[in-house]
């Protein structure tokens, strides 16, 4: 008669135990992978099949915690990103909803693309500091929606120097999608790990976002009971390459939302308009 | 040794307990402001939210009440992210959104960072989810005005 209350309670207890010691573990130490496919269950693997550029060869797990992989895309950044001269960083977003091309703010007329384009020039000095930047946000029809400019005065006038921090090489690294995931859980349902794709070694980070409640995004049919995005870093550079996220919806299908790939490139010099930019004609 | 139905009964929520803490060590960032009021002596809420996950920020609206009303909704509701420059990256308005012979009405909208960067050397600085909600009960109106704005 007291049988079945002893069987659910050791099973409770079982359990309980064994998700104190998950939850325990300390940084640094290794998530097993049959542990990480129980907390997120069969996306990582459809995740690298939708991603067409990465063919990985070869899967490892990064025994590192959030905090941990932060820092070393860091350092990794500071040794081989940047170089002294012009960088051409070029970030390109794909949205694959069906909702508008873009959308104004009544305010102030403002353009919020759908799908966008931003280049941006940075002129890095010796000490691998960014002294000024122009960055420019374009329609997939190469119209400019947006643009935004910086200097300390060591090329062309002074404007508004005081927003160069924002400028720096770890702006270009997303790292904001490391302190979200450190805020939301320490950055415990999140996983690193290691693939190779030709002489190149990537960083994959993947997280997932779940829900107390389904809701909706614009363009997409059905509503969303959880999110997941998986980004790619060029491990020896600390580069962020692309990313994808998907919304998972309340039937089990995964919808992808976007995909964003960041190219950087080493120029001699960016083109003449944007040079004249920092002679004082550009409208903030 | 448990020998009563009680201790056995306390014993299973505290592993019930221990579970749910255990799971839910996830905490999105953000939080909701309710505004209560009664129209012809019928109770309503008037909630907006923000939250905040490590890919998406999630808005809502909600409106409801104890029990059935003619119109339950909201007239207008804004979505938006603002940057420290204060560029707009992400900006969305809806309008006359309800249910009718209800006591609750709900939208929401999960907007993905990466569709919406700021734009070069700024941050985002605020979320908000805003706007009147709309309470109708025969020929009574109630359009209470709730405003969230994280952080």
């Amino acid at each position: 008669m007291y049988r079945k209350p002893y069987i659910v309670l050791i099973a409770l207890l079982v359990l309980a135990a064994g998700f104190i010691l998950l939850m325990a573990q300390k940084p640094g130490e290794a998530k097993s992978e049959a542990a990480a496919q129980t907390a997120l269950p069969t996306a990582v693997g459809e995740v690298i099949q939708a991603a067409q550029s990465v063919t990985p060869v070869m899967a490892a797990e990064v025994e590192m915690s959030a905090a941990q992989v932060r820092e070393a895309l860091v350092e990794r950044a500071k040794q081989h990103l940047f170089k002294p001269g012009w960088v051409m960083v070029r970030e390109t977003l794909t949205n694959f909803t069906n909702r508008e091309e873009y959308v104004v703010v009544p305010m102030n007329g403002q353009i919020i693309p759908k799908n966008w384009v931003r280049e941006t020039w940075l002129l890095v000095n010796e000490d691998l500091k960014v002294v000024a930047g122009y960055s420019v946000v374009k329609s997939f029809k190469g119209e400019p929606l947006l643009e935004t400019i910086v200097s300390d005065g060591s090329f062309g006038k002074m404007i508004q120097p005081e927003n160069l921090p924002g400028w720096q090489e770890e702006h270009w690294l997303y790292l904001d999608l490391f302190e979200r995931m450190i805020e939301y859980d320490g950055g415990k349902s999140a996983t690193f790990s290691l693939i190779e794709q030709g002489a190149k070694r990537l960083l994959r980070v993947f997280s997932q976002d779940f829900y107390p409640s389904a809701g909706y995004t614009e363009g997409v049919e059905g509503a969303i009971v959880s999110s997941f995005s998986t980004s790619y870093y060029d491990w020896e550079t600390g580069q962020f390459l692309l990313s994808e996220d998907w919304a998972v919806l309340t039937d089990g299908s995964h919808k992808q939302i976007n995909r964003l790939e960041v190219e950087v490139e080493y120029s001699p010099a960016p083109p003449a308009e944007v040079v004249a930019r920092f002679t004082g004609e550009i409208k903030q | 040794m448990i020998t009563n139905r009680h201790q056995k009964r306390l014993i299973l929520w505290l592993a019930f307990i221990l579970l749910v803490t255990q799971f839910g060590e996830s905490s999105a960032g953000g939080g909701s402001k309710t505004v209560s009021g009664s129209i012809s002596g019928i109770t309503y809420f008037a909630e907006k939210s923000v939250y905040t996950y490590t890919n998406t920020w999630t808005a809502s609206v909600k409106s409801s009440t104890v029990t059935n009303i003619s119109i339950i909704g909201y007239t207008w509701w804004t979505v938006y992210q603002i940057c420290t420059n204060d560029v707009y990256s992400y900006y969305i308005r809806s309008e006359n959104k309800n249910n009718r012979n209800s006591s609750y009405y709900e939208d929401s909208k999960y907007v993905y960072y990466k569709d919406y960067p700021c734009p070069g050397g700024s941050y985002i600085k605020k979320t908000a989810s805003l706007g009147n909600h709309q309470f109708t009960l025969n020929s009574t109106h109630q359009y209470p005005y709730v405003e969230y704005v994280y952080p």
